[in-house]
């Protein structure tokens, strides 16, 4: 099994928020596709090399985190607010901790668990309560839990290079905060396929707010991950700027770069100003 | 004239969503049609037919699909079972349920209906406004 397909599915799975038994299968069918999809690349394609078609595979199939969340149960989205967070985590510890106490200690701290389900209970109405009534003052993202911006690139079979033509999105007037999510991440290869790129990369990230004022410009290296080496390069910063209304830019410059950045940028509302 | 700025962003984020929320409905259709189609099949030759059958211009995320095979399971319109690839890895075999004939022609039906009505519209939108 190619180390880029592996990736590609260790990410999804990581992603995944269904049991054990139900990952596995999800990725073993995904696994399918996408082996089978690179074999058949192959056959009518000989000229390319396999870790070429398996990077434009892996870009047709769409970005791992979003296929993830697709999976996800209906009824059952992601909660956006920490504190309807909070209340579940307690909730969950509370009733864990009565099913322990009710099975170790007899049937008078049976009774006891009881008491203590009906106060969880109790306490996940009044909690779901509370969360309503806090809601509207809660940080949220504006409209719906979609990012404004989402940006993949995977550069694998061939390192990127050069400056790509600056992205833009819209920032709406009622956004007060824009958390910008990215994720720069080598890959794993193998010797062989190591040998063949460039040992060092690099690649700089530039946001610009509507004024041109440069909120964010930093540069990350990166070394592929040989197989069997220790993981190391990884990037993840989690930003956030005061919003300004207008088309923001971001810009990405490759130079010999082997690896994945990933972004994602959500327009938030402030507590305290929502309208009820 | 070329929209930009914000109002060139509302129409891109407007025809993004419609694009999604069009293919999301359709593609689960056409999944569930495919299945009925060809008989028991996994999800990569599912696929293929549809590309075959559209001459190529169905476009979308292919990763899209499996999820939404999920939701026609959960529903219980398919079935599925793992079978032995002949080479490779096992594959998961879909193959519709009597329910999931019925609603597939109950879809068909309400497909064809929609379809009319909104050329209808179209027809009788852009002739009132040449006339």
């Amino acid at each position: 099994m190619t180390t880029l397909i592996e990736n590609y599915l260790r990410e999804v799975e990581a992603s995944l928020r269904v049991d054990a038994a139900r990952k596995r299968q999800i990725v073993d069918e995904l696994r399918t596709h996408l082996t089978e999809k690179v074999a058949d690349l192959r056959a009518s394609h000989p000229e390319r090399s396999a870790f070429e078609l398996e990077q434009e595979v892996l870009h047709e199939f769409g970005n791992p985190r979003d296929l993830a969340l697709a999976y996800q149960p209906d009824g059952s989205a992601v909660l956006t607010s920490a504190a309807g967070d909070i209340v579940l985590r307690v909730g969950h510890a509370v009733g864990r901790g009565a099913r322990a106490v009710g099975r170790g200690t007899g049937a008078v701290l049976k009774w006891t668990a009881v008491a203590l389900g009906i106060l969880l209970a109790i306490s996940l109405g009044v909690g779901a309560w509370a969360y309503y009534e806090v809601k509207p003052y809660i940080p949220s993202i504006i409209e719906s839990s979609d990012p404004v911006y989402t940006y993949y690139e995977s550069c694998v079979g061939t390192p990127c290079q050069g400056a790509l033509p600056a992205d833009t999105f819209y920032v709406r007037p009622e956004a007060q905060t824009v958390r910008f999510d990215l994720d720069v991440r080598p890959v794993r290869l193998s010797e062989e396929q190591a040998a063949a790129v460039p040992a060092n990369g690099s690649v700089r990230v530039v946001v610009a707010d509507p004024s041109g004022e440069v909120r964010f410009d930093r540069t990350y290296e990166l070394s592929p991950m040989v197989e069997g080496s220790a993981a190391g390069g990884r990037a993840r910063q989690l930003l956030s700027w005061s919003a300004v209304e207008g088309n923001w830019t971001v810009a990405y410059t490759f130079t010999d770069f082997v690896g994945t950045v990933q972004a994602q940028t959500y327009a938030i509302r402030l507590p305290f100003t929502a309208d009820r | 004239m070329v929209a930009s700025g914000p109002k060139a962003a509302d129409i891109e984020r407007f025809r993004e969503k419609l694009d999604r929320e069009l293919k999301a409905g359709v593609v689960s259709l056409l999944l569930l049609l495919a299945i009925e189609r060809s008989g028991p099949d996994y999800g990569y030759r599912i696929l293929k037919n549809l590309q075959e059958w559209s001459g190529g211009r169905l476009a979308f995320k292919e990763g899209t699909a499996y999820p939404l095979l999920q939701n026609l399971e959960k529903s219980g319109l398919v079935t599925s079972y793992w079978g032995d690839g002949a080479s490779g890895p096992p594959r998961k075999y879909y193959q519709t349920t009597a329910l999931g004939r019925e609603a597939l022609a109950a879809a068909l039906d309400e497909w064809e209906s929609l379809t009319d009505s909104v050329s209808d519209i179209l027809r009788n939108a852009k002739g009132a406004k040449r006339s």
